[in-house]
């Protein structure tokens, strides 16, 4: 049951209805049908993957009240936490990265001369697992730090975890945002509604405008890149660049703007990354809930920028090795965490990692060039990286290179969409306006006149009639 | 609240306005499915020659090149899976009907059901030609709202086609496809011919599943005393090189099987066959026209040939 679909939008309308007039006076009747909902949405995939989130639940839930019991007993509070990481990281990596690493166990053995029998397994993976493992690890390790305490009712945890508008691709919640507003009675506001709304107009815009129409000529180029000249696989870089940031913010803002209809706000994931002046600047605006679950979870824990450059490079080098290695057991992942982490070693270094943290405002004409200069110089990096993060292998990335930076790197591209490169400027247009909101759109207009506010959002509704049909599957689904 | 229901229902309320519009228009314009569905009906009494396949031989028999009475029941993209179906559903009706014609193409052995056009098409099948379609679903939304099958832009496209010819429908009261003319043919059959490979290409020679289908209805015809005609339709040269070859002789050499196995079988091969040129063809891979005119005859001509061997 993707968003963008009919199907979707009747489950949540009948959820709406019962959420608001039926359960609405009882909270635990309330988050018992949302939990219901919820697990009914996910069984839509696949119904024996439920029990596996069951089981994840069950898992940490156990686990968190075992830790809060043991508060005083260090050890014991500690070997459970290790329980909960140990299982929770298995269950990931035997569905997720089992065949990747007897796939590069065996080649190894074979290299050295040894003959290696191993069974690879014939997996399907299950979806949202990274992002509900996440949820579950933060809640544990949040009980264990002491910053949260336990929740009494299941039900509570359970709903955390698989509140279907995160459940599949996020955002990573933390249970000290989540869940007190799961504990919490919740009122029906007219303008969160109304924003909400707004939000779910704006994320289905970006899915299937921008992310599909990309999506059609990202996959021609990508799928025979010795076909086409250079220039036109620059063309397939900055198109897969739109494509992913369209696809995955896009769902994100259909999250939020569900959730805020269910008087619930979720975590801001993405905040203009394209505007970003360098790369650290672009990875606190991108996919924000992993970055920053990184940063909590692995980051300071390893000591963070507190102790020498040293420990600080390799505690950057680790957290990107897992950003890559968390996105899927493929070597050109690791390699796409490798380069980000490479573009951000010299910022590190010299300690110009935080220079960009205000939001982004051009006055003059100088200072502008300057800014758009290294907003297009980042975009340039992060996009170039994406030529692994979309590459079948590594070896189909390299060859994308080597052909992109051929001579026919100069000649005009066989590929320009002019239709869908239009939409993208005025798309980057309004973007910039709302770049000081959560979302671009969630206060444009409010000074028109209402016809016309009314009419841009109709105009929003006709693009995304005429542009849909194509129900292409939301990239970070996968992982 | 109240305020926010009433809001969001001002809003939506023209575009469902819309969407309903496009709906009634999937619900009273009649296509070629509904149109096939109604002449089938006129011709349970007086059809001697059934036709089943796909755009192949919608296109490319024409029943009125046939000496017997004849009608095409075939459909652009029918797979066999729907081959069956429409034959389970029609056979005991067509009371004369002596000789069935079955089209085996490239593609028809090797699609499973529910795959490729399969996905939409299926809702056509139940909706307009009132078939127990069992790959859909009981709560699929898709069983009330035709329209929503396709895309919002193809909708408003087939509505355009429909104001300004007054109709969707390109087949004629004996089924066969009426819009692949001459004088619309492809200019370049070397183009159309590696586009139509492509998406013909599914690199699948597992073709357990369609035998099955085709099995069953040939034993139904063998109890009925019905002769099945297996025909494989010509194609441009354009297109025979590009096909996998070892592919295309496993779809031969398994309608040969079925022919030697089967005493009420006869296999027709015009794939490559040197009496048609590129001129006979609409494009890489149907007839148009004129070129089924003379494809007609020639399967016209085999079933006289039959059915004078089976009398004598």
């Amino acid at each position: 049951m993707l968003f963008n679909t009919v199907s979707f939008a009747v489950f949540f309308l009948i959820v709406f209805i019962l959420y608001w007039f039926v359960f609405d006076r009882d909270l635990k009747k309330q988050n018992l049908f949302l939990l219901l909902a919820s697990l009914f949405f996910y069984s839509c995939w696949n119904f024996k993957f439920t029990f596996l989130l069951l089981f994840s639940i069950g898992l940490d839930f156990y686990v968190g009240n075992k830790i809060y019991i043991n508060t005083k007993n260090i050890a014991a509070k500690k070997r459970w936490l290790w329980l909960s990481i140990i299982i929770n990281l298995s269950v990931l990596g035997v569905f997720k990265y089992y065949n990747f690493f007897i796939d590069n166990f065996i080649e190894i053995v074979t290299a050295l001369g040894f003959k290696a029998h191993l069974w690879t397994l014939n997996l399907i993976l299950p979806i949202g697992i990274s992002f509900y493992t996440f949820h579950g690890l933060s809640y544990v390790i949040d009980v264990y730090k002491e910053k949260i305490k336990p929740v009494d009712s299941i039900i509570e945890y359970a709903l955390f975890v698989s509140f279907f508008p995160l459940l599949v691709a996020g955002p990573i919640e933390r249970a000290t945002h989540l869940l007190p507003q799961i504990q919490k009675k919740r009122t029906f506001n007219y303008e969160t509604a109304i924003c909400g709304l707004r939000q779910i107009l704006w994320g289905l815009f970006k899915k299937v405008v921008i992310a599909d129409s990309c999506a059609e000529y990202v996959d021609l180029i990508f799928d025979n890149p010795s076909h086409y000249l250079g220039s036109t696989l620059v063309m397939g870089t900055i198109l897969f660049s739109f494509q992913i940031y369209g696809d995955f913010s896009g769902y994100t803002d259909i999250a939020l703007g569900v959730s805020r209809l269910l008087g619930i706000e979720l975590l801001q994931n993405f905040s203009y990354p394209y505007f970003a002046r360098d790369i650290a600047e672009f990875w606190r605006k991108w996919h924000i809930s992993l970055s920053s679950w990184f940063r909590d979870y692995v980051y300071i824990p390893l000591g963070g920028s507190k102790s020498s450059k040293w420990i600080q490079v390799r505690n950057v080098f680790i957290v990107f090795m897992l950003i890559g290695f968390w996105h899927g057991a493929n070597w050109t992942f690791i390699i796409y965490g490798f380069i980000n982490f490479l573009y951000i070693l010299p910022l590190v270094l010299f300690n110009e990692n935080r220079r960009n943290i205000d939001v982004i405002s051009v006055t003059g004409f100088k200072s502008g060039f300057k800014i758009f200069s290294s907003m297009i110089f980042t975009f340039g990096l992060v996009s170039f990286a994406r030529i692994f993060f979309r590459s079948e292998n590594v070896e189909s990335a390299f060859t994308y290179i080597s052909k992109m930076f051929s001579q026919s790197l100069f000649e005009f591209p066989e590929i320009f969409p002019k239709m869908i490169i239009l939409i993208l400027a005025v798309f980057m247009w309004i973007e910039w306006i709302g770049r000081q909101n959560r979302f671009a759109i969630e206060k444009l207009g409010f000074q028109w006149a209402k016809p016309f506010r009314i009419a841009f959002y109709y105009t929003l509704v006709l693009l995304i009639l005429l542009f849909s049909g194509k129900e292409l599957q939301f990239i970070y689904f996968q992982f | 609240m109240r305020n926010f229901i009433r809001y969001t229902f001002l809003f939506l309320f023209p575009i469902v306005l819309v969407l309903l519009a496009i709906e009634i228009f999937y619900q009273i314009a009649p296509n070629n499915y509904t149109v096939k569905n109604e002449n089938c009906a006129t011709n349970y009494q007086n059809a001697e020659v059934l036709i089943l396949g796909n755009s192949h031989s919608f296109y490319g028999l024409n029943p009125v090149c046939f000496d017997k009475q004849t009608f095409n029941l075939s459909n652009i993209s029918q797979s066999m899976y729907f081959d069956k179906l429409l034959f389970d559903k029609h056979i005991d009706n067509f009371k004369k009907v002596k000789f069935l014609v079955l089209s085996i193409e490239y593609t028809s052995l090797s699609q499973l059901k529910n795959t490729d056009e399969d996905r939409w098409r299926k809702y056509y099948y139940k909706h307009y030609m009132d078939l127990e379609v069992p790959i859909i679903q009981s709560f699929d939304l898709n069983n009330w709202f035709v329209s929503g099958t396709k895309s919002f832009s193809s909708n408003l496209k087939l509505i355009s086609r429909y104001f300004s010819e007054k109709t969707i429908v390109d087949c004629n009261k004996y089924g066969f496809g009426t819009n692949y003319t001459q004088h619309k043919r492809a200019a370049d059959m070397e183009k159309s011919a590696a586009i139509t490979i492509k998406r013909h290409e599914d690199n699948l020679t597992d073709f357990t599943e369609n035998i099955t289908a085709i099995e069953s209805i040939i034993e139904k015809c063998k109890n009925k005393g019905i002769q099945v005609i297996i025909v494989t339709m010509p194609v441009t040269k354009n297109y025979a090189e590009k096909v996998n070859k070892e592919k295309l002789n496993k779809i031969f050499e398994s309608a040969l099987l079925l022919q030697k196995t089967n005493s009420n079988v006869f296999y027709l091969n015009l794939f490559s066959d040197s009496r048609f040129s590129n001129d006979d063809f609409y494009d890489a891979d149907h007839l148009h026209n004129l070129g089924a005119k003379k494809c007609s005859k020639m399967v016209n001509d085999f079933i006289n040939q039959k059915s004078a061997k089976t009398q004598f």
